[in-house]
């Protein structure tokens, strides 16, 4: 009965997007109130609506209620109660219910937070466009399109299954639990400014009030996209056992490049703000950014491209292409229609500005996430020319980024730094020389140190020491003259006063502490990505080896029973400079249910050691382990691999700093008209 | 003559055991080579037989292993590696061919974003004529002008 309400729900909500996009639109055509607030209160259902078909969903998994088809694929009786509920995002129909879920409240969240705004309409503008997707993914939910099903459909001829094929054994960990969720936060919250975006075209109101609306919408998207990415780096690092948390695959790609786009985003709204310029750049790079979230989904889920989510193939990517081709020919239709309304306000003094170092952080970031798009595409693109699937190796990644990446990371420094109109030789020597200095010792630094250790081609490395240390001296000397002053002013402590320069400026102290976050994330990525060591052997039980400074010797086996798995595993004394610093226990999983994965899964044993880790990933156990049986071994060692998810904290705690800044678009706005 | 003969010897012996050295230190490098350079077939996506940890790589690189020390080349390895299981397999994407213009592509990307990027930092400099007649100092002749001009304004009204 529960899964009937459910559909009926699913039938229902798309009559009640289609009233409110009716009632919206006939309501702001004809100045009517009351069809406006008619198509709100809709906007409103519609969310309802999908809490009653999501929570019928997941009283399903609760109940193991085998007789629904998508209860059946991704779970089982025996599976653990987190993952009965994270079973929702377990395959395609319950992601694209659960997408639709947070888009429809997305959708009331603006709804309310615009309950008394009587005479201004352009959040109702902003909401057909926020609908219409919402309208896409029900049709989508509703399993009417060829090759995708209602998640709340039974199964045929009224069966009931005896129990449930169980969720892919890769996802039942705490951390997948999370990812794809925070994921879909994220690409939601880039849905609302692009709402706003478009409602401010379709009004005419062009200004920044449609920025200042959105602006915490999309500060929100991006946190919770780079929470997001990291939690699926950290399950890669711990789950799939080669040792690294990033590889450029595409599903990572189909992440990141959103996530660049609204980065460019956020950066370049502010020249908007600050100078009237660059609007139709930001309308141009909004809807870029939207349409890489959906594009992500055509990556990962039509099957053209392989890749670690391929188990999740289906024609879904195909009607996301369609609809990102749809909405982008409507979004540059009425630009076009705008075109003499989008005239910068006001003229760049000098190339040398910070005006200008944010146009060239656009091109960076915009130019990273074309070229990651190329990659992505290359298998395809190859096939169509030669009939010949190229598969691009994360090496080809590296190398292409890397110029474009310490370009931006010298830019993270400058941009602070380098003042606005116009740069002056005074301002560069008060500001850039000993920045510049301290950068150019510790590239120097790196340099003796890498060449002293013997280690090849330490270019790279010396750069993005200089890049770091340039911009970290930077920062700190914005944070350092700040606090100084205010202090002085109110005759209070240094402390004292670096806490009220950043409470009285959230945004803008929170955006540098961020740049801090990237330059630690960079340092991260160089020492684990550059410096890691890998040993693969053989071993039987009481067989040592060797990795760097440290000793393995395999002592022991075991096995235990879970749930739903076995664990199996081995025990390895750990030496470090002949020194004993403890036990690590590699293990593989072996699942009873596997719903469309693999039956085993690896489980790493990973121990920190300050920054760097000790990480071994371990082959099948032989059942001759007893008697001489060889285990295959692998064991990287990662240095600053720890560095990498402070950079990622620290980067968060600047975003949540910046997005506490209080709204000040009803005075901006008022002032603007 | 005696410790002739023993310096031969010692000589003749540690070239034959540098060489077996070398031989094996070269057996090595090309097995890790040919390791690098193709994914395994296992199911795991992207993972070199090298990185990948599961017994199907095991049983690859003790093939690969065989076939090297049975006098096959990396090359001949690898070309039958990637007709049984398919090019996707191949971790290398060398810079020629068809695969050149995926390595050129991105700098190509880069300097025409480059190129729109100057095009319309241009147009959004300030029109040097009215740069130029914004800072041009007013003449005497014309402040006379306005002057006058402010003057007359004062008595009319």
């Amino acid at each position: 009965m529960t899964a009937e309400i459910g559909q009926a729900a699913i039938a229902l909500s798309v009559l009640s997007a289609l009233w409110a996009i009716g009632f919206l639109c006939a309501g702001l055509r004809l100045r009517s109130a009351k069809a406006v607030q008619s198509g709100r209160n809709a906007v409103v259902a519609t969310f309802f609506l999908t809490c009653i078909s999501t929570g019928a969903l997941i009283y399903g998994f609760v109940t193991d209620d085998f007789s629904l088809r998508y209860v059946v694929e991704v779970s089982s009786a025996a599976q653990p109660l987190l993952y009965k509920i994270a079973a929702l995002w377990g395959a395609m129909s319950g992601s694209l219910l659960l997408w639709l879920w947070l888009l429809t409240l997305a959708g009331a969240i603006v709804v309310w937070q615009h309950r008394n705004y009587t005479t201004d309409n352009l959040a109702d503008y902003a909401l057909v466009p926020i609908v219409v997707v919402q309208l896409f993914f029900i049709i989508l939910v509703t399993g009417i399109p060829d090759g995708i099903y209602n998640p709340l459909a039974k199964l045929p001829g009224g069966q009931v299954a005896a129990d449930g094929q169980g969720m892919n054994p890769l996802l039942q960990t705490p951390l997948m639990a999370f990812h794809p969720p925070t994921l879909y936060i994220g690409w939601i919250g880039m849905t609302v400014p692009f709402g706003f975006a478009m409602g401010a075209l379709a009004s005419g109101r062009i200004g920044s009030d449609w920025l200042f609306r959105s602006r915490r919408w999309m500060l929100f998207s991006w946190i919770i996209l780079t929470i997001g990415i990291t939690l699926g780096g950290n399950w890669a690092y711990r789950e799939l056992g080669w040792g690294g948390y990033w590889a450029w695959d595409p599903v990572e790609n189909a992440s990141f490049m959103p996530w660049l786009l609204g980065t460019a985003y956020l950066h370049s709204v502010m020249i908007q703000e600050k100078r009237s310029m660059l609007k139709l750049w930001n309308l141009l790079l909004i809807t870029l950014a939207f349409q890489f979230t959906l594009l992500g989904t055509f990556i990962t889920r039509s099957g053209v491209i392989s890749s670690v989510h391929s188990f999740a193939q289906s024609n879904v990517g195909w009607y996301f292409l369609g609809f990102i081709f749809a909405t982008t020919a409507a979004a540059i239709g009425m630009m076009v229609y705008r075109r003499k309304r989008l005239k910068s306000a006001n003229h760049l003094e000098s190339l040398l500005s910070r005006e200008s170092a944010f146009v060239l952080n656009n091109w960076l970031l915009v130019g990273l996430t074309l070229i990651i798009l190329w990659g992505t595409l290359w298998p395809i693109l190859s096939e169509a020319i030669n009939g010949e699937k190229a598969s691009v190796p994360e090496a080809f990644f590296n190398r292409v980024v890397i110029i474009p990446g310490l370009l931006l990371l010298f830019l993270t420094g400058a941009g602070p730094i380098i003042s606005w109109k116009k740069l002056t030789p005074n301002n560069f020597r008060r500001m850039f020389v000993s920045p510049i200095s301290i950068g150019v010792i510790a590239g120097a630094l790196t340099w003796g140190f890498l060449a002293w250790r013997g280690n090849p081609m330490p270019i790279y490395s010396v750069l993005c020491s200089f890049a770091a240390v340039f911009v970290l001296a930077a920062i700190s000397s914005e944070f350092y003259r700040g606090a100084k002053l205010r202090a002085k002013r109110q005759e209070a402590s240094f402390f004292a006063g670096l806490t009220h320069l950043v409470m009285r400026n959230k945004r803008r102290y929170g955006g540098y502490i961020i740049h801090i976050g990237i330059v630690i994330l960079y340092i991260g990525i160089m020492g684990s990505k550059g410096y890691f060591l890998l040993e693969s052997e053989g071993l039987k039980l009481g067989d040592s080896m060797q990795v760097g400074t440290f000793n393995l010797t395999m002592k022991d086996w075991f096995q235990e029973r879970h749930a739903n798995y076995a664990r199996a595993g081995v025990v390895f004394d750990i030496e470090k400079n002949g020194r004993p610093v403890g036990e690590m226990k590699p293990a593989r999983h072996y699942y009873e249910k596997t719903g469309q994965g693999e039956t085993d899964t690896i489980e790493s044993a990973i121990q920190h050691f300050g920054a760097n880790d000790l990480y071994i990933a371990l082959g099948d156990l032989p059942p001759n382990i007893d008697n001489g049986g060889i285990v295959n071994v692998q064991v990287y060692h990662n240095p600053l691999i720890n560095v990498v998810w402070v950079g990622v904290a620290v980067m968060v705690l600047g975003g949540i700093v910046a997005i506490a800044e209080k709204h000040q678009h009803e005075s901006l706005s008022k002032r603007e008209e | 003559m005696k410790i002739r003969t023993v310096f031969l010897t010692s000589l003749m012996l540690s070239a034959a055991l540098t060489t077996v050295a070398l031989s094996q230190e070269s057996a090595e490098s090309k097995l890790e080579e040919l390791m690098t350079s193709v994914y395994c077939h296992c199911g795991c996506v992207k993972e070199t037989i090298e990185v990948c940890v599961c017994n199907t790589a095991v049983g690859i690189e003790g093939n690969f292993r065989a076939r090297l020390n049975a006098g096959e080349t990396v090359e001949q390895i690898r070309a039958d590696y990637l007709e049984t299981y398919g090019p996707q397999f191949n971790a290398l994407m060398p810079a020629e061919g068809i695969n050149l213009v995926a390595y050129i592509a991105p700098g190509v990307i880069l300097v025409l974003i480059g190129g729109v990027v100057i095009a319309v930092l241009q147009k959004m400099r300030k029109p040097k004529v009215a740069a130029e007649s914004q800072a041009a100092p007013i003449s005497d002749t014309a402040v006379k002008q306005i002057e006058a001009d402010l003057e007359k304004y004062k008595q009319e009204k």
